[in-house]
């Protein structure tokens, strides 16, 4: 009887352990950050990068989202003198494939969508057009930079 | 097939799989529901600064044993970025010969160290009288370190008086203006 309880326990195990087999979501993704070059700080400076995923293995009606967070209020400078906001990168979305993008303001406290793709989509891109706003006064001529997070989520 | 075909078809896959890659940059594995990447978002400002120079100085010389004053001359200086808070700029002139360009080849005229100017009246710099020469920058106005426009106003250029001048007409002198960022 003993032996047959623990043949019984052994075998609901194995039977479960077939049952939660899951496959995990796969997917490459391309995730460049924006580089802007100020020549006149009174204007916007743009620039324009690739956000693309590819080889995406992922369950029936699923689909790929990348979003975007500022780690820091503001951007860093060596060489101090005033801030600027992370708000003041925005972006907007062009030429988007297999995916449609969201224009948005880059954010320290959540994670703003730049790229959802379509469903069972395996790969597709979209082109983000940052924008840095203009300068304000005391903003000291040196290279600038922002530490921010992309999260790659399969929704 | 032959084996050439078929290596031209591996070639070109090949080529274009290494056309794919470099279209885009350093692709990343994600598994599972959610990852996140570390990226940076960098801009780079460089040294600047909008000026706005008169273009001419006008000498209407009327009476040559007195000297001659041009009209008050202004200059605004505006979005000044320099690479640190302690940079100031710097605004000098000097001219470009030794002395003026007389109406008649040969004829007595002034010398570049015959025009001097006054401090000026300044907002956000600090404005140096000063003499023209032929040889060398003499400073106009420093802008005070860490302002993001200046401006002077009254800025009067003198030539003195030269009885020796004998010959009327346009006598010029050809000045160059140096903006540039002075510190560390």
């Amino acid at each position: 009887m003993r032996v047959a309880t623990y043949i019984l326990v052994a075998a609901a195990v194995l039977v479960s352990l077939a049952v939660v087999e899951t496959r995990a979501d796969s997917v490459q993704v391309d995730i460049v950050g924006p580089t802007f070059n100020y020549t006149d700080l009174a204007s916007t400076s743009s620039c324009t990068t690739t956000l693309a995923f590819r080889n995406a293995d992922l369950g029936p009606g699923r689909r790929v989202r990348i979003s975007v967070r500022a780690a820091a209020i503001n951007f860093s400078c060596a060489n101090g003198g005033v801030n600027v906001p992370c708000s003041n990168v925005s972006w907007t979305t062009s030429g988007a494939v297999n995916c449609s993008g969201s224009s948005g303001t880059m954010d320290s406290l959540s994670y703003i969508t730049v790229l959802t793709g379509n469903a069972d989509a395996t790969s597709g891109s979209v082109d983000v057009n940052w924008n840095l706003d203009p300068l304000t006064a005391g903003v000291v001529a040196y290279s600038h930079t922002l530490s921010f997070t992309y999260l790659v989520e399969i929704i | 097939m032959s084996s050439r075909f078929v290596t031209i078809v591996l070639m070109s896959v090949l080529i274009a799989l290494m056309l794919q890659n470099a279209a885009f940059g350093v692709w990343f594995d994600v598994t599972g529901s959610s990852q996140s990447f570390g990226s940076v978002a960098t801009f780079n400002l460089s040294e600047q600064c909008v000026i706005e120079l008169p273009s001419s100085v006008t000498f209407v010389v009327t009476n040559l044993s007195t000297s001659t004053s041009a009209p008050a001359v202004s200059i605004d200086i505006s979005n000044i970025a320099l690479a640190s808070a302690t940079k100031q700029l710097k605004l000098s002139v000097r001219a470009n010969s030794a002395e003026f360009t007389p109406p008649t080849p040969g004829a007595t005229t002034w010398e570049a160290a015959d025009v001097t100017w006054n401090a000026g009246v300044c907002s956000g710099a600090e404005g140096s009288s000063g003499t023209m020469s032929g040889s060398g920058f003499n400073t106009v106005a420093t802008v005070t370190a860490g302002e993001a426009s200046a401006s002077t106003a009254g800025l009067v250029f003198t030539l003195d008086a030269k009885s020796s001048v004998k010959r009327s007409g346009n006598h010029t002198l050809t000045i160059t203006w140096k903006v540039e960022a002075i510190g560390a």
